[in-house]
């Protein structure tokens, strides 16, 4: 094994060479080899544990998003309906985009439908992490610039809750093959739309420059937040409230050039995080995510780490900025496995706590939420004007009085309208508690691997861990020799462990 | 910039020169590229805070002048500055605006270049992690695990926590609780009644719900108490709107809700049932509210229904075409096939136009593209008529698609002459279609639909005789057709279009059909006040100008009524009537000054709105079932000529006159062929007019 130096003369002329015959992964693998077999592999890894920054950079960015979700409330949900109330016409409630020929509505599913199949082949098949890039830049011009986030399968999930509950919703046909193209995407080849496909995920994977491995627990606990979003906003698309997704897309004010301050403010900090906390809104915030992490485990064919079987050398074992690599794991003990199962069914009957806690608490946070119901906020102004409990008028309660309408129906609907919020609200909360509930049942149960696996829920399909594994490369055809991958510890590594319970 | 150490081009394992070389030039590219992108975005920010795009009318020296100006208005060295500052804050708001883009792009060009260096540097020097052994890897799992259940549990409970801190530290405004939780016995009149001290207060839970209360979105003021108390006691032949009921006591006594049924009716809502009305049956929609999807006043900007808002025949827009010439071209932006035949008029919503056209067995709509005239879709109504169809009673003149259709901006919807009622969405899609029985009318049904808030209307006017008690009002919820309001019309058929117009500080529903002009609440279907004034056949649709309705009909005479009344306000509100020049077909113009009357042999009369006095007439030898527009001061009309061919044979042409009228006399501006006959009258958006032709669909202007 040598390796072919260059001297520094030449070496310009050749790299160039190398470079423009797309020879690059070769060097870059000889490169490893040389590493490995010269004993120079550090033991940093590629890239930053940076738990700290990490955390901090996450704090901050959750600071930057309430204060800014404050301003974008009270910009974009307050618009109250009322009859003689002329909005501009970005701000109705009912928008309705551009004649666009039925087609051309076609044509995006057709390219969404591609770009799914493209990245299962690239991920799958090819194994190709620089495809998989190429397509992500691609679904960032068209899917993200080009039509503007405009095929959108997250804000689809409010078109089909709203269909679903209203009978009289006509959901277009095309909206519903982009809401289930993703699904069946990802029940065949696993997240590989998130992995190149999906606009919001592909423009955090680019900007992904500095990736630092957040603990693992943050994933677990911040990821519940994308299930509370989910219920959030199909309760919001049920209740007819606003379609909360679309109103706060933090990057559809980069793809189309414009928005409000705030949610360019938001935009910005989701991608400056995103430099050093990989995919931060797909993480912790997107509701399809959360949709996807429950089907992603099921899903018939998922990218491996090896293409054959695992040698166990570690080398993958840091490479994922999304804890989505598991490693290998032994059987437990049997005293161990004993405290195991009674964690486990400990977790399953705490169940039904979490979620009656969820409903009860849920039915008492609905009025609350009601609050963003323009109705409501209109009835409450109009209430509080009568009484002399607020000075002035606004355009809104001008507007309502000029429309003839007499304040009793407003309140009838008002009060009419906190009903569904509360019960709106206590099957939020009902959602919610089981989420939290099964997420412990899931942290409880214990699984046995002989290698390292992708974590199927977490792993977005993005290729990273490939080129890092030595049998990867073989089978390229950049190494020959496995031998030199193999660690020394790996048996002693394996023994049945005990729980830390036991150890201690 | 952690992790960017220059890398050592020592061998043997280190990278190769080459790959030092472009690592360095990829990370000096994402450096540059990067620092020009934060300085952009910098000088952005500097710009925004320091001079950004103040919306104009938020701009101090724009508000203090507008405030000068509303106590000034005549003050013409003052409207010179408003102008000028006004358009000083224009100017500078959107060259803010450009600033802004151009920055924008060039930030997102600078992003993109380092984001791509640094990905290729990255590329280049990736480093390789070969972890030493670590017997403890399976323990540290399972700890994480273990801290990860503790993390998610205190998620749980921090959540359930927070709950119950808002819940009990959040005070609302308003609790509406406190009405729903007394709503089965307590009514919302009853929770916000006034009490003598001048305030209201909260509902007590003994008193009870009323079926009197009133709490009509619209019909529940005070003043209007009068009405009420007369719809309660039923008076057959008075005010009360005669309901369709399900006896047959009433002096309407038309359909049983069985029939209603039969007919394709989809039942009676939650929020209309039918309400006793002195023991008949009503089906009124009092406790109903108009839920608006887009506010009224954003229909102004569209040309939604037949002859634009509130059935004007007046354009928003002062700017329309004059001159133009569909034989040649000239003029014209478009014109396109309507592949089936109608009287319908053309609709517009945004870039959207809606027309309707049918046959004896087909029913289309379709939507055009504004911008070129391409069909983006045309649906087929399939019939729900549950008894045969006779096409020979339609006239051939009237067609199978006379009724002009409308749109909420959500939905459109469309009437055949087979009672057919559509609904679709804006990409064509049926949201549902109701048939409402085979109208029986002498040329078959041509009456236009009118939209209010989330109501349909209908007036579905029937029968040779009054006395039949076939005519209707109806309402239909859009999302679901089902009937809001059904009210007996004691009329019988006419070809008049319902308006909703504002008029007297609330929005009236006005309708036409001998002998009565009716003016009803749109929300509720209850009738406001009523003018005996017409006779015959009805065929033109009422139009309101400065609070003054304008109706009347060939063979009767033309009228024009305070719009304020209450009750039958014969003898009380008609201002003035004339007999000269009366249309047959054609609806009227009216402004605050004239009032135009289009008969259907040719003549264009203009009547002083004030006085009723006739101005002038103006004979443009033409034949004329289209009803004028209005852009500007011009005045818009369509008629037919019968012109020979070279061949011997006569066929019909159509031209638009424009028309300039003053007290004088009107002055033709231009006569304008359109190169085939039409009846369809014109929709006007801003620069731009379309019009149905027989064949075609043109789009004249810009």
């Amino acid at each position: 094994m040598k390796f072919p130096h260059s001297s520094p003369d030449r070496s310009i002329i050749r790299g160039s060479l190398a470079l423009l015959s797309a020879r690059i992964p070769k060097v870059l693998s000889r490169a490893l080899r040389a590493k490995i077999a010269h004993g120079q592999a550090g033991n940093s890894p590629p890239f930053s544990r940076g738990g700290t920054i990490g955390l901090i950079t996450l704090l901050g960015f959750l600071c930057l998003v309430l204060w800014s979700n404050s301003l974008v409330a009270q910009t974009m949900l307050v618009r109250p309906e009322v009859p003689g109330y002329d909005p501009p016409d970005w701000a109705a409630k009912v928008q309705q985009a551009a004649p666009r020929s039925w087609w051309r509505e076609y044509l995006d599913v057709a390219i969404l439908g591609l770009g799914i199949a493209a990245a299962g082949w690239l991920g799958l098949v090819r194994r190709s992490r620089r495809g998989l890039l190429l397509l992500t830049v691609a679904s960032v011009l068209w899917l993200g610039f080009w039509r503007k986030g405009c095929v959108c399968p997250i804000g689809a999930i409010q078109n089909v809750s709203l269909a679903i509950a209203d009978a009289n919703y006509t959901l277009p046909l095309a909206v519903a093959l982009v809401f289930a193209l993703p699904i069946l995407g990802t029940i065949f080849f696993g997240r590989t739309f998130c992995a190149a496909v999906c606009p919001l995920g592909a423009i955090q994977e680019i900007v992904a420059l500095h990736p630092v491995k957040l603990p693992e627990w943050v994933d677990h606990v911040f990821g519940l937040i994308g299930y509370v979003y989910l219920g959030l906003a199909v309760m919001f698309a049920v209740l007819g409230t606003s379609f909360v997704i679309c109103q706060y897309d933090p990057f559809v004010a980069f793809f189309r050039l414009g928005g409000s301050l705030e949610l360019v403010v938001v935009g910005i900090g989701f991608l400056l995080a995103g430099i050093f906390i990989t995919r931060p809104y797909c993480r912790f915030l997107c509701p399809l995510g959360a949709v996807f992490r429950c089907i992603s485990p099921l899903a018939r064919w998922h990218v491996r780490i090896p293409p054959e079987a695992c040698i166990q050398c570690r080398l993958c074992e840091n490479v994922c900025p999304y804890n989505a690599i598991s490693p290998p794991a032994a059987p437990l003990r049997p005293s161990a496995r004993r405290t195991a199962r009674q964690r486990f069914l400990m977790a399953a009957a705490m169940v039904p706590i979490w979620v009656l806690m969820g409903g009860v608490l849920g039915r008492l946070v609905g009025p609350i939420l009601s609050r963003a119901d323009a109705r409501i906020q209109l009835a409450d102004r109009v209430w509080l004007e009568e009484r002399g409990q607020v000075e002035g008028t606004t355009d809104a309660s001008d507007a309502f009085r000029k429309s003839g309408a007499h304040p009793d129906a407003l309140y009838a609907e008002a009060a009419m309208r906190q009903l569904q919020y509360q019960q709106g609200g206590m099957w939020l909360g009902i959602w919610i508690g089981l989420v939290v509930g099964l997420k412990i049942v899931q942290l409880s149960r214990y699984r046995t691997r002989d290698e390292y696996e992708p974590e199927r829920s977490r792993c977005f399909s993005c290729g990273r861990c490939f080129w890092y594994c030595p049998v990867e490369q073989k089978r390229l055809g950049l190494i020959e020799d496995l031998a030199p991958y193999l660690p020394e510890a790996r048996e002693k590594s394996l023994q049945p462990v005990a729980s830390a319970s036991d150890e201690s | 910039m952690a992790g960017a150490s220059v890398p050592t081009s020592n061998p043997p394992g280190a990278e190769p020169t080459v790959i030092v070389s472009f690592w360095r030039m990829a990370m000096r590219t994402a450096w540059i590229s990067g620092g020009f992108t934060i300085f952009v975005i910098f000088l952005l920010g500097v710009s925004h805070y320091l001079a950004g795009p103040v919306d104009p009318a938020n701009s101090p020296r724009w508000q203090k002048l507008r405030t000068e100006l509303a106590a000034k208005p005549t003050d013409a060295k003052l409207q010179e500055e408003f102008r000028r500052v006004d358009w000083e804050v224009r100017q500078k708001y959107f060259y803010f605006q450009r600033i802004a883009q151009m920055g924008t792009w060039l930030a997102l060009i600078g992003a993109a270049i380092a984001v791509a260096a640094w990905n290729i540097a990255n590329e280049l020097r990736r480093r390789i992690f070969l972890p030493v052994p670590n017997s403890r890897a399976v323990n540290e799992s399972h700890s994480q695990q273990s801290v990860a259940i503790l993390s998610v549990a205190g998620l749980g409970v921090t959540l359930a926590l927070a709950a119950i801190l808002i819940t009990f530290a959040y005070r609302p405004p308003v609790d509406w609780k406190q009405f729903h939780d007394s709503s089965a016995s307590v009514g919302i009149a009853a929770a916000s009644r006034d009490v003598p001290g001048g305030s209201r207060v909260p509902p007590s839970s003994s008193e009870g719900m009323t079926a009197s209360r009133p709490s009509g979105a619209i019909e529940s003021a005070p003043e209007k108490a009068p009405l009420s108390s007369e719809q309660e006691r039923g008076m057959p032949g008075g005010l009360s709107p005669q309901v369709t009921s399900g006896t047959a006591e009433g002096a309407g006594g038309v359909l049983s809700p069985s029939e209603r049924v039969s007919q394709g009716a989809g039942g009676i809502p939650s929020g209309a049932s039918p309400k006793p009305a002195g023991g008949t049956a009503g089906f009124t929609a009092e406790n109903r509210p108009v839920k608006f999807t887009v506010e009224p006043s954003v229909f102004r900007r569209h040309w939604h229904r037949f002859r634009g808002p509130e059935g004007s025949g007046i354009s928003a827009f002062d700017s329309a075409p004059i001159e133009w010439d569909v034989t040649t071209g000239k003029g014209v932006r478009w014109k396109v096939p309507v592949p089936l035949p109608g009287n319908s008029s053309p609709v517009v919503w945004g870039a959207r136009i809606f027309l309707s056209g049918a046959t004896e067995t087909i029913r289309h709509v379709y939507c055009f593209s504004t911008e070129d005239g391409s069909l983006l879709w045309q649906t087929e109504v399939p019939t729900k008529a549950e008894s045969p169809f006779d096409p020979k009673k339609v006239a051939h003149e009237t067609g199978f698609a006379s009724p002009t259709p409308t749109t909420d901006g959500r939905r459109v919807f469309a009437m055949f002459a087979t009672g057919d009622v559509a609904a679709m969405d804006f990409d064509g899609r049926l949201s549902w279609v109701r048939n409402l029985g085979i109208p029986d009318s002498a040329y078959g049904y041509a009456a236009s639909l009118e939209i209010f808030g989330d109501r349909l209307i209908i007036q579905f006017d029937q029968g040779s005789q009054a006395k039949e008690g076939k005519s209707r009002l109806i309402a239909l919820d859009v999302e679901s057709g089902e009937s809001i309001y059904e009210v007996s019309r004691p009329v019988p058929n006419s070809w008049s279009s319902p308006a909703v117009v504002e008029l007297a500080g609330r929005f009236q529903l006005l309708t036409c059909g001998a002998p009565w002009v009716i003016s009803y609440d749109p929300a509720s279907g209850l009738e406001i006040w009523r003018a005996k004034c017409l006779e015959g056949d009805v065929g033109p649709s009422p139009v309101v100008a400065d609070g003054v309705v304008y109706a009347g009909n060939e063979y009767s005479v033309w009228s024009a009524i305070r719009g304020d009344g209450q009750g039958d306000v014969t003898s009380t509100h008609i201002l003035w009537q004339a007999e000269e020049n009366l249309p047959d077909l054609c609806s009227p113009l009216a402004t605050s000054e004239f009032v135009f009357l289009l008969a259907s042999w040719g003549i264009l009369t203009c009547y002083d709105a004030k006085s009723g006095e006739k101005l002038w007439e103006l004979d443009l030898k033409a034949s004329f079932i289209s009803s004028p527009g209005m852009a500007g001061n011009r005045v818009y009309v369509i008629g037919e000529k019968e012109e020979e061919q070279p061949d011997g044979k006569f066929e019909t042409f159509g031209y638009c006159w424009v028309i300039e009228p003053t007290r004088e006399g009107g002055k033709i501006l231009a006569c304008n062929p359109l190169g085939e006959g039409c009846t369809a009258s014109p929709a006007f958006q801003e620069n731009r007019i379309y019009i149905r032709g027989r064949k075609h669909l043109i789009c004249v202007g810009n």
